[in-house]
């Protein structure tokens, strides 16, 4: 599955607050410039708290900078209503969480497919094969009627792994998804993840603590008391002559 | 996109079984005593209305009396029936008849036995004797208990349909009477009570008796039938009356009209109360472009089913009221279990948000559950409700069994949608509350 339709995203001069219960406001990122080709790797390095995760969900959405503007595909994100939104998630962002985020009651087959559901006039029988197609990919295939809890977390992970490709994405964001396993497991998922994203050709946003897994990404930046800046060590520079 | 959210909340449902039949056996019961209860209702209404139509009682009967005051001849009453007849045959009546009061005054008459009892062989009057009732009583077996008056009303054979009294003896008039030499009347009860004398001690006895008034009426009338009276043959005139056919009324010469010209009575079924007052006020406009002056219409309601239809309707109430509120406990039930699982289902929900499903397909989907499980509560609960329905037609309980099964059926397709109501009544918060789930909270769950 490869062709994706590449997504620029670009933050301009972003700044995310949030209120606190005793009034005071917090200030999560400040006056954020970062821009996302389309293709490209990016690994986003960052103490807890420092607003790895803020960032990750601007970039998909999920939330608007309080100042500053977030252009998708040119198009500011502030303009956006809900229903293109919906419609923009589900085309053009995966995501990949820590935690999985699988529905318990739902076999491997059926959490992958989900996308599918949502956002795509396929018909159920072409839905659960393209589901089963990636779930093979990411080489559970003979997994595909288990549920979350009968798989391992490495398992689970490669299946929220697949849940994010399965609609061809033109970006995946990732927020630490090697951060529940251990390391071997964790090489093992962020292996499959940028393979696949690599196969596709959609960008990957990659949130992460582990030094070692960002140099994987083409470029590093570090958010740091609010502010992100590029960290040397990506991919890109090493190719660079 | 709905299909295959319908499909999706089937898949749901499956998946957590015992919840979906704990919450659609609780709709079940709703809906079973819903469809009983409302069932009982209509089977009594039903088994009433038959048991009035048995004994005459009509879901409505309209009279309107034409009352002029002044004597309008032979003619004048002919026309004022047929425009009060063809005014009330607009309102959708399913019977209706002409009766118009040919005669209304009479004193002491005499009654004289036929040969024959047969009406169909009733020879003319000349066959029959008159009485001297200056006579001594007691040497005369003829001659009547007392003076009586003997209004005669020219009515059509359908009155009896309309009238819905029972016969007490002998028959009705019937459309070929008109064309007897001899007229035939029926007497209702109360003037064949009159009639009767030590010759005639019984109502059957005073068939094929002949009434004769030589001053009065040009033929002798034959007694044919005695029908009982109630409340339309009231509403017509008094009690004492006698009915000839209609064709038959120009062969009387009443010595003494006394205007009271024409009574209409049709069978309006439900709608009696409405086109009473419509129909007497319509009448009384058609009857003044027809050239009666002042013409004094009443339109008046005769219905007995409907006087019943008023208690009747006080206890269809409390019982929908019973119905209701246990199609509401079905329904907190529904929402009770709704709101729990869009509480446990938040993350879920979030997640669905994040991978493209728009907040009116989350509403949707727990929308669809809610229905679904209600859906097939309320068909098992019919299906209950039916079966139950047929133990009692074939233990024969009273009702149920003349009535078999279709007095359940109303409730039972109310009952279905009533549970789908309830369904979406019951999942109607719970899917508002999907839609404000925020995207980040719950997936930080």
């Amino acid at each position: 599955m490869t062709g994706v339709r590449p997504v620029d995203l670009q933050l301009v001069g972003c700044s995310k607050h949030f209120a606190q219960p005793d009034g005071s406001v917090l200030d999560v990122l400040s006056d954020v410039e970062l821009t996302v080709q389309g293709g490209e790797t990016v690994a986003v390095l960052g103490r807890s708290g420092s607003g790895k995760s803020t960032l990750l969900n601007i970039l998909g959405l999920l939330t608007d900078p309080s100042e500053g503007t977030y252009l998708v595909d040119g198009r500011p994100s502030h303009e956006l209503d809900e229903e293109e939104r919906c419609r923009l998630r589900g085309e053009r962002f995966g995501f990949v969480f820590q935690d999985y985020v699988l529905m318990e009651r739902r076999t491997a087959l059926e959490n992958v497919a989900a996308p599918l559901l949502h956002a795509s006039d396929a018909a159920y029988r072409d839905r659960i094969s393209t589901a089963h197609d990636m779930l093979a990919r990411v080489g559970l295939a003979d997994r595909a009627r288990s549920y979350p809890w009968q798989l391992s977390g490495g398992q689970q992970q490669r299946v929220a792994v697949a849940r994010a490709l399965v609609r061809g994405p033109s970006v995946v964001l990732a927020d630490e998804p090697t951060g529940s396993l251990d390391i071997d497991t964790g090489a093992e998922v962020l292996d499959v993840l940028l393979g696949l994203a690599g196969e596709q050709g959609c960008s990957l946003v990659l949130v992460t603590h582990d030094e070692r897994l960002s140099t994987l990404a083409d470029r590093r930046l570090v958010v740091e008391q609010g502010c992100v800046r590029p960290l040397a060590g990506g991919r890109a520079e090493a190719a660079l002559p | 996109m709905t299909g295959r959210l319908v499909r999706e909340a089937v898949v749901e449902l499956r998946r957590n079984l015992v919840r979906t039949l704990l919450t659609a056996s609780g709709v079940t019961v709703a809906v079973m005593a819903f469809t009983l209860v409302a069932g009982v209702g209509e089977i009594a209404r039903n088994s009433i209305t038959a048991d009035l139509e048995g004994v005459g009682g009509r879901a409505g009967t309209v009279a309107l009396t034409l009352d002029t005051g002044a004597p309008l001849g032979e003619l004048g009453a002919a026309r004022a029936a047929d425009v009060m007849q063809e005014r009330l045959g607009r309102y959708g009546s399913s019977a209706g008849s002409r009766a118009v009061l040919a005669t209304t005054e009479t004193v002491r008459r005499d009654v004289a036995p036929l040969p024959s009892k047969d009406p169909d062989e009733l020879p003319c009057g000349s066959s029959t004797s008159s009485v001297d009732l200056s006579a001594d009583p007691d040497q005369s077996v003829f001659a009547v208990a007392s003076p009586c008056t003997l209004p005669v009303y020219a009515v059509d054979p359908e009155l009896l349909d309309v009238m819905g009294a029972p016969m007490v003896a002998g028959r009705w008039l019937r459309p070929d009477d008109a064309r007897s030499t001899a007229v035939p009347v029926v007497v209702s009860k109360a003037l064949a009570t009159q009639l009767r004398d030590l010759a005639h001690p019984t109502l059957e006895s005073l068939l094929g008796s002949v009434i004769r008034d030589e001053e009065l009426v040009q033929q002798p009338l034959v007694v044919v039938g005695v029908v009982g009276d109630n409340a339309v043959t009231g509403a017509l005139g008094e009690p004492g009356a006698g009915f000839v056919p209609f064709e038959a009324r120009t062969r009387f010469t009443p010595t003494r009209d006394r205007g009271t010209v024409t009574a209409m009575a049709v069978m309006a079924p439900g709608g009696a109360e409405r086109i009473a007052d419509q129909a007497a006020g319509d009448a009384r406009a058609l009857l003044t472009q027809a050239g009666f002056s002042r013409p004094a219409v009443s339109g008046e309601r005769i219905d007995e089913a409907g006087a019943l239809g008023g208690a009747l309707r006080a206890l269809n109430l409390v019982l929908l009221g019973i119905a209701l509120v246990t199609m509401g406990l079905g329904a907190i039930g529904v929402l009770n279990v709704s709101l729990m699982t869009v509480r446990q289902r938040v993350r879920e929900f979030g997640l669905r948000r994040a991978v493209g499903a728009r907040p009116r397909d989350l509403a949707v989907l727990v929308l669809c559950e809610s229905v679904q499980v209600t859906l097939i509560g309320g068909l098992v609960g019919v299906g209950l409700a039916l079966l139950v329905g047929v133990v009692l037609t074939l233990v024969g309980v009273d009702g149920v069994r003349d009535l078999g099964l279709v007095g359940i059926v109303r409730p039972a397709a109310l009952g279905l949608l009533v549970a789908v109501a309830t369904g979406v009544a019951g999942g109607l918060v719970p899917a508002l509350r999907s839609v404000r789930v925020s995207v980040l909270d719950a997936l930080r769950r």
